[in-house]
Parts: C-alpha cells; structure tokens; sequence
C-alpha cells in the first residue's frame, strides 16, 4: 500500500470513527444500537477469518474458534477464575485449537482445508453438547465483567465493540505491513514459488492459522459476554459461513470488505425482517438466496474494490 | 449386554443409509471429476427428487416407485438449470463463489419447498411397508431390499455409461484435460450439462428410495451435500469406487454412533473418521497419487 493510499485509508477511517463515535448521542433507539453492535461485531469475525484467507487458506469452520472463544470464558469463570484471566483464556485456548487444526491441515488446500474445517467446528457440537460441566445442550451462561447482576447499557456495548473493531483494523494494517503479511500474500498468490523464494510456507501457514484463531477466540470473548449464554448452536454451520459470507459480498484481502460486507450482510438480514410477506423467515430466506445468486455472478470481487475503485484511479497505485 | 441381532440390525440400516450416500456421493463426484466444480447444492437434488415421489404418490394413491422417472426427471431438469444459469457463468472463478453460488442456491430451494409442502418430516407411503424376507433369520424389510436393488442397478448403469458408452467416453476425455477434448471436437459445454443432468438423475433416484426408508424434510439438502463431500474426499477425489466403498463405510459408522452414542453424534463420527483419513493418507482410501 502507498503513503498516498495508506493516507486516504486512515482519513476515512478516522472520519468513520468520530461519526459513529458520537452516534449514540443522536440514535437512542436500543434495537438500532444492537444492529451496529452486531455489524461491529461480525466486522471483527470477519476480519480474523479475513486474516486467514491471506495466506490463502480457505475456513469454513470458523465457528469452532469463535464457539472455543465463548466457552473458554464461560468456563473459565464458572471454574473460578478471575474475569480478566478468564477473557485472556479465551484467544489462548483458540489461538492454540488453531495451531492443532493448522498442524493437521497443512497440507490440505482449497476445498480440502474447507471441509476439514468445517468438519473440526461440527465435531465441537456434540462434545459441548454433552458435557455436563458446560450444561449440555442447554448452554451456560456467561457472567458480566462487572460483578453479579451488573450489565453495561447498550451504549456502552456500542462504544465497546467499536474501539474493538477499530483495534482490530488497526492491527490487521499493521500485521499485513510487516514481514509476516508479505509472506501471506506470496504464499496465497503462489505457495510453490513463495517457497522457491525462502520462505518457510508450513511455519507462516500456521502462524496466520494462531492469530486468526486468536482473535476469532478473543471477539467470541466479547461476543458471550454481550450475549450472555452460550450454546453448542455457536458450532453450527450458520456461524462459520457468516464471515465467509460477508467477505464475499464485502470483498477479500482488503481490509474495508469485512466492515462494508458485514454492514449490508446485517442491514439486509434485519431490514427483510420488517417487509411483511406470508412465510416471513421463508420469503426472506428465497430473496437471500436470490441476491446471492445475482451477486455472485455479477459483482465477482465484492462491493469494496467497486465502492473504491475511484480513488485507486487517482492514487496511481 | 446387547444382542448379535441388534448389531447386525443396525448394520443393515448402515448399509441402507450408505446406499443413498453412494448416490449421492457417485454423483457429486462426477461433477467434480468432469467440471471441477464442488456443487454444494447437490443435495437438495435428492431433497426435490424425495418430495416429487412423496407428493405424487399421496396425490394419486399409486406404488410410489412408479413415480421415480418422474423424480429422476424433475431432479435432473434443475440440475441442469444449477449448471447453465449458474456454475457455467462462473467457471474457473474462485472457489468460494462457487460455493456461495450454491447456498443461494440452496436457499432458494430449500424455501420453496418449505413454502409448497411445509417443515413437517415426511414419509413416502409404501405399500411393502409391514412386508419382511427372513434372510438367515433376519427380517429384512421388502422395502430396504428394493433400496439395494436399485442403488446396485443404478450404479452398474452408471458405470457402464461412464465406461462404454461415447458420451461416457467423451466425459471422461474433459475430466483428463478440457482443452485437448476442446480441440479434438468435443463439445465441452455440451459434456458438462450432460454430467449435470446424470449425476442430477441419480440424485433424483436417491431421493425417491430415501422419501420410502427412511423421511424428508426440506432442510435434509445441505446435510446430504456436505455428506457426498466427506465421502468423496474420503474415498478419494475422482474415484467412483472410492466413493462407493467410502459411502457404505461411513453410512454404517453413523448407524453404529447414532445406536451407540445418539443421534447428535452421527456427523461427528463420520468428519472424526474424515480427519483422521486427512492425516494418514491425505489423497483418500482410493485415491491415486498426492
């Protein structure tokens, strides 16, 4: 990325900011405030499966970082460990299920590494499901940071999960500037050449399988926290397609796809909840399904490269 | 302590279960051998195929078995409609387009059928349904016998499709390099649609024998796909035979986990069994080279 590029970036961040920032002064409504806080929150999902997809390797079990996240804490705190240790637990716990499922996967590729993946997050199902200490399939729920019975407004929550989200776009510029994000990218283009070259393809493979586990475990930290009882449900396949999902509509390797996917992956998900049709989940569902199809087809790269395509062209990149 | 008979039961249903994943799964994998797409909604295929047997058989009262060219049809015409309004669009794309593709796909299945014949689980009436064989001392129902039979039939016309027939001749050639069989006068668009609507018949039969032994729902597509993929990568990628024999394998270690453990842990034993062929031998039971 250019001085020039890097510059734009950081304005429009910056101007992003200070206008959600003081959005909650302005929009009370609690139901609003939610939706953002679910956008900021599939943002940094997205972004930590976005992290992965940088060395080119493909999840569709993310879900099972984020559900190890969750129950980490959850865990953690009903064994009677402190809060903050307990959230500390929960990327550790991720970040090293990541090295596990990076040391059985390095060879894999493609659609192998999907579905290896995707059977790793459906396995965790059952074994939550049945485990007594986690409360079976009913759940457990998750105490709030701030003692018994104390819960943050919802504003709070908004404020918090948007530093969150800013943190972790800061962190992915920086980690994508250094040594580690040149390799990723050498790798994701061509992994045969990449290792012509010096680099050590299995070693960065499996550090961006740990930081991506990490912080997919760190939000499901928050994101228990915020929803306050945790199910084997969090295993599903629903959870690890979402971030895929949004990095398709958004766009890959740029870091604005994950915030712009999941803002309109949220907004659309919500916005079709008011039309009033017969079947209402169903209908929804039929005119999701369509979109996808439509979009896949016609908008290949995401919405991020279309929306900032303009100031590539003047950016001489 | 549970008895022989029990065991050898429940192996039984494996069997049977594996027979609809062979269907699945031979299809699934002919696709990805010719097209080298990974069609994730081939499993509402089987869902449609079921749903066309259940609704023509309780509508008309008849055998539902006479309705399964009808299924089969049904089933292959929107296999078809996948391919050209869909995957052909986008062939050579990225992977995960093409498997966003197919849960739009899906979705709109999927709803649709939610929308013409409701959530509930259903069974194809059959009127073989009390009638048993004894083989052996065991009860074999009438009805799992016909699976069999059909799955066996099905599969051995496929084969021989694939093997001596021109078509099967010419799929075989793109499945080996698409540009040479471009060259040499294949139609390759031609080819594909055609693996399209095979491997969407045999789903379409799948479909009608699993409606009979064992129930649909609309939401069953997306468990089935996902289920032909385990087996054909564990089989091996390409291979018809590894796809078969990997079929019955993990249809019988889901009966035995579903008997054994209960019925939250039949996906899990079969991607525990997956993983586990991941790391021992990364190409598959059958697969050649690496």
């Amino acid at each position: 990325m250019n001085s020039r590029l890097l510059k734009a970036n950081v304005a429009g961040v910056l101007i992003l900011a200070l206008i959600l920032a003081f959005l909650p002064l302005v929009v009370k409504d609690p139901y609003i405030l939610h939706i953002f806080v679910m956008i900021f929150f599939y943002a940094v999902y997205a972004l930590s499966w976005n992290f992965l997809a940088l060395s080119g390797q493909l999840s569709l079990g993310h879900a099972a970082f984020l559900g190890l996240g969750c129950y980490t804490t959850a865990l953690a705190v009903k064994m009677g460990f402190p809060l903050g240790v307990a959230v500390a637990f929960a990327p550790l716990i991720a970040g090293l299920a990541g090295l596990f499922l990076g040391v059985i996967c390095v060879r894999l590729r493609e659609w192998f590494l999907a579905l290896a993946t995707l059977a790793f997050s459906i396995i965790l199902e059952p074994i939550f499901g049945s485990w007594e200490f986690a409360g079976r399939r009913g759940g457990i729920p998750v105490p709030s940071f701030f003692g018994p019975g104390k819960y943050l407004f919802i504003q709070e929550y908004y404020l918090f999960f948007a530093f969150f989200l800013a943190s972790s776009i800061v962190l992915y510029w920086l980690l994508k500037g250094t040594r580690l994000g040149v390799a990723f990218s050498a790798i994701r283009q061509n992994e045969f050449e990449a290792e012509l070259s010096g680099i050590n393809t299995v070693r960065y493979k499996l550090i961006c399988f740990i930081i991506s586990a990490f912080f997919a475990g760190l939000a499901g930290a928050f994101y228990a926290q915020y929803v306050g009882r945790i199910t084997p449900k969090i295993f599903s396949l629903d959870y690890s397609l979402m971030p895929a999902l949004i990095a398709i509509v958004g766009g890959c390797y740029v870091s604005w796809g994950p915030i712009i996917g999941s803002a309109i992956i949220m907004v659309l998900f919500e916005g079709l909840k008011m039309v009033p049709l017969y079947g209402m989940s169903v209908a929804r569902m039929i005119i999701i399904g369509f979109l996808l199809i439509l979009f896949v087809i016609f908008a290949p790269r995401g919405l991020a490269p279309i929306i900032s395509r303009p100031r590539f062209r003047r950016g001489k990149t | 302590m549970i008895g022989g008979s029990i065991i050898i039961q429940v192996l039984v249903w494996g069997i049977i279960l594996g027979c609809i994943y062979a269907l699945a799964a031979s299809g699934f994998s002919l696709i990805f051998g010719v097209t080298k797409v990974i069609n994730l909604a081939h499993g509402e295929l089987i869902m449609i195929g079921g749903y066309v047997s259940f609704w023509l058989a309780v509508l008309t009262g008849l055998n539902p078995y006479l309705f399964i060219p009808l299924a089969v049809a049904v089933s292959s015409v929107i296999s078809i409609v996948f391919y050209s309004l869909g995957f052909h669009k986008i062939m050579g794309a990225e992977k995960l387009r093409e498997a966003f593709l197919a849960i739009g796909f899906t979705y709109v299945i999927e709803n649709m059928a939610v929308l013409m014949w409701k959530e509930d689980t259903r069974v194809v009436p059959s009127p073989y349904r009390q009638q048993f064989i004894v083989v052996g001392g065991f009860n074999l129902g009438v009805d799992q016998l016909i699976t069999i039979a059909g799955t066996a039939i099905v599969l051995l016309a496929f084969f021989f499709f694939i093997m001596k027939t021109k078509w099967g001749k010419m799929a075989r050639a793109v499945s080996q390099n698409r540009e040479a069989a471009m060259m040499i006068g294949v139609n390759v668009v031609r080819i594909d649609m055609l693996t399209f609507a095979v491997s969407g018949a045999m789903a379409g039969v799948g479909g009608a024998l699993l409606g009979v032994i064992l129930y649909l729902n609309p939401y069953m597509g997306l468990g089935l796909t996902i289920m032909a993929f385990t087996i054909v990568v564990f089989g091996g990628m390409g291979s018809i035979l590894g796809a078969v024999v990997g079929a019955i394998i993990l249809g019988i270690a889901q009966q035995y986990a579903v008997f054994f453990l209960g019925g939250e842990w039949s996906y899990a034993v079969a991607f525990a069994l997956l993983i586990l062929i991941l790391v021992l031998r990364p190409q598959g039971l059958f697969g050649g080279g690496g």
